[in-house]
């Protein structure tokens, strides 16, 4: 795991990756705490944190006496979390940067589309 | 109490340390003897005349269970939780067992001795001259209290290790000598060690081997049980 | 209820204070850390919560009650030492067949099983075992015993990086099945960072830190960059160290400010160098 940030967002991450692409579909039972713990090396305590966390966050709903399992419209809230995500992680500095290159937006823009069509 | 079993199980796990050393030893001892004079052959010898010494290996072979428990089983049960209270009871219990147990036991090997006339070949390992009692358990006290006695006297030295280590022990064994070498020389001095001898000798046998030693009992017992409240493990 | 509440416990042995004043409670059902540096007073606190030792002064109690020579209290706690000794006569098993007896929730079959995972010769003589071996015999016997309050001190010497995991492993699965209280302590620290829930770092015979673990990962951090922009960035947040060279500053912060400027690098402090920077700074008052 990460060293740097707290394990139980970590766990809620990957769960959320998972049902971002598609491994864990609506309505399917995500893997339990303690088998998440034991996968993962760590503390049952702490899965279970980064499980109830999405559970507040309304991407797992908790079937009593089975376990989670997926919210129907998990994959949206996901999408739409890690889509604000990105802008703030990484277009916020691109362009901070860019400032400091000298670079315009429009500037951007263009090494994007230059780069991107080269892919 | 059942904190007390539970140690006293704990100690009894191994009982052929715990108990039985020193029966293999006075069995062997008889098995020695009787062989040795069996060989020797001429079972018209009087039967005074071949006592021996084979009741020592007894005593001699119990001494290193109390030291054991003090210094290997005690931490180890600390470990298991068992409380220092319930250890000391079944120490307690177990020296007092063992006490009635070597009595009744030696007396009744003391008898059979008897019935067979020295074990077929005259000889005294049980039933030595200064010693016998008629009364069966009178006999068992003779044989028994000593060895109460003993086992207290190392469970105290045990602790003495327990608490202070080799020094302990050290200082122990040189205070020891120190006090004995003042005695004697104060018996010597002022010319009582032949009324000591006397006072000892004029005594009914049960009160040396059975009363005299029930005070050492109480003497190293209290000893004992200081130095194992404080004991560290 | 806490499992474990201690208030200003002071220990003295022989003019030396192993605790000084230390004051914690333990939640039950918990991995609990115990971390510091060797003769912090860790083993004399564990001693004194499993009544092997007697506090001078202050209140502690375990589940409720003074542990004292209180077999209530005794009975629900299993304390394997570092270096834990057992008879050198007993055999393997004999040292299991003794804690059956002693541990009330002793399972063997669950024993047994751990026996073939540390690969240990059933039968053979204590005193013939290897180091790892004999740490081996401590790990399954705390393991084993599911006493309520289960507190392992260093538990592991001799045993290699293997063994250790199996431990951790275990550990974790029989948490997580049974859950109970579980102490700690060790020098490994990363090897358990993600194992444990709570820490509980202990010097000089006091708490110095008592957090939850989760929380402290990612907190602190290591800043560095040109002086001003570091000392800019770091104003106000208690800083655990600092070296300068030529112009260039790194500090260790004890949380992250927020979003650093530009040409300042902030990496975060792994569990381990956070425990040291913090000792260190402890030392230093």
């Amino acid at each position: 795991m990460d060293e740097g940030r707290p394990l139980f967002q970590q766990i809620a991450e990957q769960i959320e990756s998972s049902i971002l692409d598609g491994t864990l579909a609506a309505d399917t039972q995500v893997p339990s705490t303690n088998e998440l713990a034991a996968f993962h090396r760590i503390n049952p305590a702490t899965a279970a944190k980064g499980v109830s966390q999405l559970v507040t966050d309304g991407i797992l709903y908790k079937k009593r006496g089975i376990g989670m399992f997926v919210a129907s419209d998990a994959r949206r809230r996901v999408l739409d979390r890690r889509r604000d995500a990105f802008a703030r992680d990484f277009v916020e500095p691109l362009l901070a940067e860019a400032r400091r290159l000298g670079l315009s937006p429009a500037d951007v823009q263009d090494l994007i589309e230059k780069w991107g069509a080269g892919r | 109490m059942t904190e007390t079993i539970k140690a006293l199980r704990i100690q009894l796990l191994k009982p052929g340390v715990t108990v039985a050393v020193p029966w293999y030893s006075i069995g062997i001892a008889i098995l020695i003897v009787t062989g040795l004079f069996a060989v020797v052959g001429d079972t018209t010898a009087p039967y005074s005349g071949r006592t021996t010494g084979a009741l020592c290996a007894f005593y001699a072979s119990s001494i290193g269970v109390q030291p054991w428990l003090m210094n290997q089983l005690f931490p180890f049960s600390m470990a298991l939780s068992v409380t220092r209270r319930a250890f000391i009871r079944a120490t307690a219990l177990l020296i007092l067992g063992e006490a009635v147990l070597a009595g009744l036991g030696l007396a009744l090997l003391n008898k059979i001795e008897i019935a067979t006339h020295g074990w077929f070949v005259h000889t005294r390992v049980l039933n030595l001259p200064h010693i016998h009692q008629d009364d069966f358990f009178a006999q068992a006290l003779v044989y028994g209290v000593p060895t109460m006695a003993l086992t207290t006297a190392t469970a105290f030295v045990g602790a003495v290790f327990r608490v202070f280590g080799q020094f302990g022990l050290w200082a122990l064994g040189v205070g020891i000598a120190f006090v004995s070498a003042v005695v004697v020389a104060i018996l010597m001095l002022t010319h009582s060690m032949g009324h000591v001898g006397h006072f000892f000798a004029s005594q009914p046998m049960l009160a040396d081997f059975a009363l005299y030693p029930l005070a050492l009992v109480a003497l190293f017992g209290t000893g004992w049980l200081v130095l194992m409240s404080r004991a560290r493990v | 209820m806490s499992a474990v509440v201690v208030e200003d416990l002071t220990m003295r042995y022989r003019g030396h204070t192993a605790l000084n004043g230390l004051s914690l409670a333990l939640e039950p059902d918990t991995v609990h850390g115990m971390l510091g540096r060797n003769g912090a007073g860790k083993t004399t606190l564990m001693r004194i919560l499993t009544g092997q030792e007697f506090e001078t002064s202050g209140r502690v109690e375990v589940f409720g009650q003074p542990p004292r020579e209180n077999p209530a209290v005794l009975n629900r706690v299993c304390f394997i030492r570092e270096a834990q000794r057992y008879p050198s006569n007993y055999k393997v098993r004999e040292a299991f067949a003794a804690a059956a007896i002693a541990c009330r929730n002793w399972d063997q079959a669950y024993a047994d099983r751990l026996v073939k995972d540390f690969e240990l010769p059933r039968d053979r003589q204590i005193k013939k075992l290897s180091r790892g071996q004999l740490s081996a015999v401590g790990i399954i016997i705390g393991l084993a015993a599911r006493a309520p309050l289960t507190l392992f001190d260093e538990p592991y010497l001799g045993l290699d990086a293997v063994a250790r995991q199996i431990f951790y492993d275990r550990l974790l699965e029989d948490f997580a099945e049974r859950p109970r209280t579980i102490v700690l302590s060790t020098h490994l620290i990363d090897e358990v960072a993600d194992l444990v829930e709570h820490v509980v770092l202990i010097d000089h015979g006091k708490v110095l830190m008592d957090q939850d673990a989760d929380q402290l990962r990612g907190r602190a951090v290591s800043v560095s960059g040109p002086a001003e922009a570091v000392a800019a960035y770091a104003d106000g947040v208690p800083v655990l160290h600092r070296s300068e060279l030529g112009g260039r500053l790194r500090v260790a912060l004890a949380e992250r400010p927020g979003r650093p400027a530009r040409d300042v690098s902030v990496d975060s402090l792994t569990l381990q160098e956070l425990i040291v920077l913090t000792t260190n700074q402890g030392d230093r008052k």
